[in-house]
């Protein structure tokens, strides 16, 4: 699971550090960097899972506007359990990944300055911006990656490119085990940031992971479906139980060149009838994609990372939805990290496994953990998503305030 | 059409909700069934908070034109005396002329003794232990005394026991939806085996 997770020069990220439970939710007010946190770590999971190229991933408008440095850096901690058996073994352990970009403000171009991947104080990977032979090469710099055995043992240097993660690049074999199961964790990573409206039905070819919107959710299912058809079934069983009380199927069906991703409902003396993806309610279409996420996530053990899961949702939805969550963390089944507004979330979750993110006018994003931003209020039997709705939650708020509102509550 | 109906949890707080959500992931019962009703009570309710809404849930449920719907209220002892506690809901109960707690009936009450910390200092011992599930040997670890308060680690009269690990609420919720109500294992604190039977007789109401 992801423990934590710093960055530093990206958009109101400035040297920020948030840890990670096994569920945990970020709270705060609009524009307090929550969304900022999983669209970064969105595009690390794209970069290092081959998804995309720095260029697009981290354009220069992704720097801090405030800020005149042109170094992003950002750094993930990943603990795994152990893995396999007998001398196919993979410890438990933590990975610390460090990925630092350079910009070119002016020409609006960047590269990886640095990549690094250790395990437990082993390195496994270390790519670097080589300027020394510069001169010799008209003064452009080279990438190169020294590679490192999982026994700790320095391989091969090699050149790489620098919009690309070097992790991604290097092939399988029997001596980097470790590296291959920090790669197969973060490309299982699912992250989301759920637009219904976006939703197409149509798929002309596999993806191995949705999109950040989940607009080639299709594509997504086509794969899923032809390796994971077991979590395929879990999700189908339970939007058959939940939301779709009539749904047979859920499948692609050919169309000419595409595909498209059906509903099939099926009840007692009538015909069946097909709906196209994107004929569902946008909640449908919503939980369609928040099902398949949850269930895959689950047979990946990998993380399941989405910005307010509660939008669009019916009222009866969110809470099971919330629980379920819980209870996949609890049985160290998948990881949940959320973001969210909604009272269930702040009363069920927050004050237990919240972060607090809060900024001022144009300053960086701060974090603290809920229950310790909330100390002061623990005797007023006011909900916390009531405390927050009148704004007495604040990181910085004085302690004299809370205090006159734990006199108010108790008269 | 489904044959469970939705059963209403009532925790007193955090800790009490995982125990409840554990205890259901135990009993594979479907996360939709149930609500966990926190918000009602605000963060740290008390006994007061969650009887006042427990009387109000039996009162929604009594109602002729109501949805079926189960209750299920978790409160700490805190030093009261169980008999106490159950004596004050039941009067509050007859006060409103509602009906009795009844788990057969879909009305239940969960009353750890001293706090729910207890159950939870006797998971960690009973899972070190080896989760031994004979009813008849001796246990093979120390049972808890229940009159100690293992939220604070002080005896009923304030001296201080020594600190030990706290199995977490939802696994000990899960370890309470695998114990055999009729042949409880040996060593299992006295207030949790009695809460056994009414849990099944609910769950069993629950989902007729």
């Amino acid at each position: 699971m992801i423990t934590r997770f710093y960055a530093d020069n990206f958009k109101c990220l400035a040297n920020v550090t948030l840890e990670f439970e096994p569920y945990t939710v970020l709270v705060g007010p609009n524009g307090s960097g929550k969304s900022s946190v999983l669209e970064a770590l969105r595009k690390i999971t794209d970069l290092v899972a081959h998804r995309g190229a720095t260029e697009t991933l981290f354009p220069t408008e992704s720097l801090t506007r405030w800020d005149r440095r042109s170094e992003q850096l950002f750094e993930l901690d990943i603990r795994l359990p152990m893995e396999g058996q007998g001398e196919e073994v993979l410890p438990e352990g933590v990975y610390h990944y460090t990925l630092r970009l350079s910009h070119d403000r002016l020409r609006e171009k960047n590269r990886i300055a640095e990549e690094k991947l250790i395990f437990e104080s082993k390195t496994l990977y270390r790519g670097w911006l080589d300027t020394s032979q510069a001169a010799e090469n008209g003064g452009v710099p080279s990438f190169r990656a020294e590679l490192f055995k999982d026994n700790g043992v320095k391989g091969s240097e090699v050149l790489m490119d620098w919009h690309l993660s070097g992790i991604s690049r290097i092939a399988p074999r029997t001596e980097n085990r470790l590296l291959q199961r920090f790669r197969r964790f973060i490309a299982h990573v699912v992250v989301l940031s759920i637009n219904p409206a976006s939703v197409t039905a149509e798929a002309r070819r596999e993806e191995s992971m949705v999109s950040f919107n989940g607009s080639d959710f299709a594509a997504w299912f086509l794969y899923l479906h032809n390796n994971q058809a077991l979590a395929c079934r879990e999700a189908e069983r339970k939007l058959r139980e939940n939301v779709l009380p009539e749904l047979a199927l859920f499948q692609m069906e050919s169309d000419g060149s595409m595909q498209v991703a059906k509903a099939i409902y099926q009840s007692s003396g009538k015909d069946d009838v097909r709906l196209r993806l994107d004929e569902l309610s946008a909640g449908q279409r919503t939980l369609v994609i928040l099902e398949h996420a949850l269930a895959v996530t689950k047979a990946w053990r990998s993380s399941v990372i989405i910005d307010e899961p509660a939008n669009f949702l019916g009222l009866s939805e969110i809470e099971p939805l919330l629980v379920r969550m819980q209870n996949n963390a609890d049985e160290g089944q998948a990881q949940s990290i959320l973001t969210s507004h909604h009272p269930v979330a702040y009363d069920l979750i927050a004050e237990r496994a919240g972060l607090w993110l809060e900024r001022t006018p144009l300053g960086p994003t701060q974090v603290k953990r809920v229950c310790t931003v909330i100390e002061s209020l623990k005797d007023t039997a006011i909900p916390l998503s009531e405390l927050v709705a009148r704004g007495w939650v604040s990181r910085d708020a004085p302690l004299s305030d809370f205090l006159d509102v734990t006199v108010m509550a108790k008269q | 059409m489904s044959r469970y109906c939705k059963s209403v949890v009532l925790p007193e707080d955090a800790t009490h909700a995982d125990l409840a959500r554990g205890y259901f992931q135990g009993r594979s019962v479907d996360e939709r069934t149930y609500e966990l009703q926190r918000r009602w009570t605000g963060r740290n309710g008390n006994f007061a908070a969650v009887c006042r809404w427990f009387c109000e849930e039996i009162r929604l449920q009594v109602r002729r034109l109501s949805s079926r719907r189960s209750i299920l209220a978790l409160i700490d002892e805190d030093g009261q005396g169980l008999e106490s506690r159950r004596n004050e809901i039941r009067d509050e109960l007859n006060r409103l002329g509602l009906p009795e707690i009844n788990p057969s009936e879909g009305r239940c009450l969960v009353l750890p003794m001293r706090n729910v910390e207890t159950w939870m200092v006797w998971a960690a011992r009973w899972q070190n232990a080896g989760c031994p599930t004979s009813p008849a040997t001796p246990p093979g670890y120390l049972p808890v005394d229940e009159l100690n308060d293992y939220k604070r680690f002080r005896t009923r009269s304030g001296e201080i026991v020594p600190r030990e690990p706290l199995a977490a609420a939802y696994i000990l919720g899960k370890a309470i939806a695998k114990l055999n109500p009729v042949m409880p294992p040996a060593g299992l604190p006295p207030a949790l085996q009695a809460v056994l039977q009414p849990l099944n007789d609910f769950l069993r109401w629950a989902r007729l």
